[in-house]
C-alpha cells in the first residue's frame, strides 16, 4: 500500500512535467488559423526553409555519423596519449552556447587561414556551406557521445573471436562490430538529424538569415516572431515539433529493440 | 607442437613469470589451477590476443610471437563461447569460411552432424541452451579449419551431467579431428578426465606437469597439494634416511615409515602428505592381520561427512593433535558402522606417502 503511494507520487511528478510541454504545444493552437496555415505552409519561402533545413540536416547528420564512427570506436577501444583532453574537447560543443560556437567559426574564417580557405575552396560565411559547417560543429560531439555509448556496449571479445577465426581487424570490425552497432548508429543518426534541424544559434551567426538563401526553419521562426507574425511562427513551430516527435518516436522504437 | 619460451606478462599486481612449456601436437593438454592464476591470460597470449612482455612462442619451430591472431590459425573458445548475436547458428558456424569468401554447405553439415547440432542450424542463437552454444562454438572453430583449440573453462558453468557429456564430446572431437587441445580449467575432475598431460599453474607460475597416463598422481609441492584439497599435509623430521626412511611427525605424535622416497637424509626437515583415499581403515576383526604393518594409528572419529559417493571422516590420533582426513567409499560403508566418537585404527600406506618440495 505504502509502495503504491510512493510510486503514485513519482508518477504524478512525471505527469506534471510532461504537462508543461503539452500546455506549451497546445498553446500554439490558440493562434492557429487553418487558412493561414495552408497559405504559409505552401509559400515558397516556407517550402525553401523546410527543404534547406531537411537537406542540411540530412547531409550534416550523415557527415557527422561517418566521422563519429571511427572516433567513437577509438575512444571506446583504445588508450592513447591525450585521450582525456580530446574527450573533453569533444564534449565542448554540448556545453558551449551554439551562438559562441558560431562566433568562433566566424572568427576563424576571418583569420588569414580562414580567408585563404574561403578564397580557394568554398565560401562559408553567409552561405549554405556555412549552415552545414555550423551545424556539423554543433552536433559532432553529440554523435560521438551517442555512438561511443553503443560501441561501449559491444564487448571487444566478439572481435577477438572473429580474429581467431581468420578475420583481420578491419574485417572483424566490418562483419561483427558494425552490424551489432547498426541500430544504435541509426538511432544516433536520427538524433543528430533532429538536433541539426532545430539548430539555430550557430547557424544564424555563421550563415545569417537571408530568405530563400540561408533561412532555415528555426531562423524563419525567429524572423517571423521578430516581425510580430505569431500565426506565421506557429505554422513553422508546428512543423518543427512534428518533425521532432516523429524522429523521437523512431529513435525510441530503435532503442527498445535491444542492440545486442 | 606449441612451445612457450620464458613467457612473461604483467597485469597490475598479477604476473606470469617465465613460463616454459611445450604442448605436443595431437594431444589433449590441461592447464589446471585456481581462479586468478593466469590461465586465461596464457591462452590469450597463445592465441595472439595478448602480447607477452618477453619470451617467444613457437608453432612447429616457427616463431609466431609477433603474428596477429588471424595469422596463427589457432581457435579460441572463451568461457562464455561468444557466439555472434547478429548471426543465426549457421551464420556463426560458417563465419570462418565467410571471411575467406568460401562457401561449403556440405562441410558445415558434416561438422554439424558430428556435433549433433544439424537441427539447430536455422535457429537464432538467443534461443539456445548453454550446452548447445558450446557445441556451436566448437563447430565454428572446426569449420574455420583450426587444428589447435584453446578452451577456456568450458565446463565451469555446467551442471554435473552436462559437464560429463561435454567432456565425452571434447575427448571424441579431439581424437576424431586429431586436434591439439589446450584447455584451462580449475575443475579437477574434468582435468583428470580429459587431459593427456596436466600442467599446474598457480599464481602465475608453472608448478608441475603430470602425464595422465601414469596411474598415481602425486603432488610435487604444497601449493599443488593445497589446490587439490589434500588436507593431510604435515611437517616431520627424518630420523633415519636413505633406503628405508623413518620420519618423526610431531603433529601425529609418532614415527612413520616412508617408501619410494629413497633420497631422504637423516636429520632433514620435510613436509609430507597423503591423500585421504590412501588412508586405510583397519576393521576391528582384522587388527591382528595388520599387527606387523607400519604406520598404524589409533584414534577417534571426530566427524563424518556424507558425500555423494564416499564418506569423509575426520580422524584424531590418540598420540597427536592433528586431524587426518580419511575417505571411505559408500559402497563399503555397510561393512562397518562408523559413528562419530568411535575408536578406530587407521593406516597410512607407506608407499603412498609423498614428500612435498
Amino acid at each position: 500500500m505504502k509502495n503504491n503511494f510512493i510510486s503514485f507520487r513519482y508518477t504524478i511528478s512525471v505527469i506534471g512535467i510532461s504537462l508543461i510541454y503539452v500546455i506549451l504545444i497546445a498553446s500554439l493552437f490558440w493562434f492557429y488559423d487553418k487558412e493561414k496555415f495552408v497559405e504559409i505552409l505552401s509559400s515558397d519561402r516556407t517550402l525553401y526553409s523546410l527543404k534547406l533545413s531537411l537537406i542540411c540536416a540530412t547531409v550534416v547528420a550523415l557527415i557527422s555519423t561517418i566521422l563519429a564512427i571511427p572516433a567513437s570506436y577509438a575512444l571506446s577501444r583504445y588508450n592513447f596519449p591525450l585521450k582525456n583532453v580530446m574527450d573533453t574537447l569533444l564534449e565542448l560543443p554540448m556545453i558551449v552556447s551554439p551562438a559562441a560556437l558560431g562566433a568562433m567559426i566566424l572568427i576563424f574564417f576571418s583569420t588569414s587561414y580562414g580567408s585563404y580557405i574561403q578564397e580557394h575552396s568554398v565560401q562559408v560565411v553567409f552561405s549554405i556551406a556555412g549552415i552545414i559547417i555550423a551545424q556539423l560543429v554543433t552536433i559532432l560531439g553529440i554523435s560521438i557521445r551517442l555512438i561511443k555509448a553503443v560501441m561501449d556496449e559491444i564487448p571487444p571479445r566478439y572481435e577477438n573471436i572473429a580474429r581467431t577465426l581468420g578475420a583481420t581487424q578491419w574485417k572483424a570490425f566490418r562483419t561483427v562490430t558494425l552490424p551489432l552497432a547498426k541500430k544504435g548508429i541509426i538511432a544516433a543518426y536520427l538524433l543528430a538529424w533532429a538536433k541539426a534541424i532545430g539548430e539555430f544559434g550557430a547557424t544564424i551567426t555563421v550563415a545569417g538569415s537571408m530568405p530563400l538563401k540561408t533561412e532555415t526553419l528555426p531562423t524563419a521562426i525567429y524572423l517571423r516572431l521578430a516581425s510580430a507574425d505569431i500565426e506565421g511562427s506557429v505554422v513553422l513551430i508546428l512543423i518543427i515539433v512534428s518533425i521532432g516527435i516523429f524522429t523521437l518516436t523512431i529513435f525510441r522504437l530503435l532503442g527498445h529493440s535491444k542492440i545486442i | 607442437m606449441i612451445t612457450l619460451n620464458n613467457i612473461h606478462y604483467r597485469a597490475g599486481a598479477f604476473s606470469l613469470e617465465g613460463i616454459n612449456h611445450s604442448f605436443e601436437a595431437g594431444r589433449f593438454h590441461i592447464v589446471l589451477g585456481p581462479s586468478g592464476s593466469g590461465k586465461s591470460i596464457l591462452l590469450e597470449i597463445i592465441s595472439g590476443l595478448l602480447a607477452p612482455e618477453s619470451g617467444t612462442i613457437l608453432l612447429d619451430e616457427e616463431d609466431i610471437t609477433n603474428h596477429l591472431p588471424e595469422q596463427r590459425n589457432i581457435g579460441y573458445l572463451p568461457q562464455d563461447n561468444v557466439l555472434f548475436p547478429h548471426l543465426d547458428v549457421k551464420g556463426n558456424i560458417a563465419y570462418g569460411l565467410h571471411i575467406k569468401r568460401q562457401k561449403d554447405d556440405n562441410y558445415i553439415k558434416e561438422i554439424a552432424d558430428k556435433l549433433e547440432i544439424t537441427h539447430l542450424l536455422d535457429r537464432k542463437i538467443q534461443k539456445l541452451s548453454g550446452g548447445e552454444m558450446q557445441r556451436i562454438a566448437l563447430a565454428r572453430s572446426l569449420v574455420a579449419g583450426n587444428k589447435i583449440l584453446l578452451l577456456d573453462e568450458p565446463t565451469s558453468s555446467l551442471h554435473h551431467s552436462l559437464k560429463n557429456e561435454l567432456c565425452y564430446l571434447l575427448g571424441e572431437i579431439q581424437e576424431q579431428f586429431k586436434l591439439t587441445v589446450i584447455m584451462v580449467t580449475h575443475d579437477i575432475e574434468s582435468a583428470f578426465m580429459l587431459g593427456n598431460t596436466i600442467t599446474f599453474l598457480i599464481d602465475g607460475k608453472k608448478h608441475q606437469v603430470f602425464n595422465n597416463l601414469e596411474n598415481n598422481f602425486v603432488p610435487f609441492d604444497g601449493e599443488v597439494a593445497k589446490f587439490l584439497g589434500i588436507k593431510n599435509v604435515f611437517e616431520a623430521r627424518v630420523k633415519s634416511g636413505l633406503q628405508a626412511p623413518i620420519i618423526d611427525c610431531p603433529a601425529l605424535g609418532m614415527d612413520l615409515s616412508v617408501e619410494n622416497n629413497p633420497d631422504l637424509e637423516g636429520g632433514r626437515r620435510i613436509v609430507f602428505g597423503i591423500k585421504a583415499e590412501d588412508v586405510r581403515i583397519i576393521f576391528p576383526e582384522r587388527v591382528a592381520e595388520y599387527a606387523d604393518v607400519p604406520n598404524r594409528i589409533t584414534g577417534v572419529i571426530r566427524k563424518i561427512y556424507r558425500r555423494a559417493h564416499f564418506l569423509t571422516i575426520l580422524f584424531v590420533p590418540n598420540t597427536g593433535k592433528a586431524l587426518i582426513e580419511v575417505q571411505y567409499p559408500l559402497t563399503k560403508a555397510n561393512k562397518i558402522k562408523l559413528v562419530e566418537g568411535m575408536a578406530l585404527e587407521i593406516m597410512l600406506k607407506p608407499d603412498r606417502i609423498f614428500i612435498l618440495h
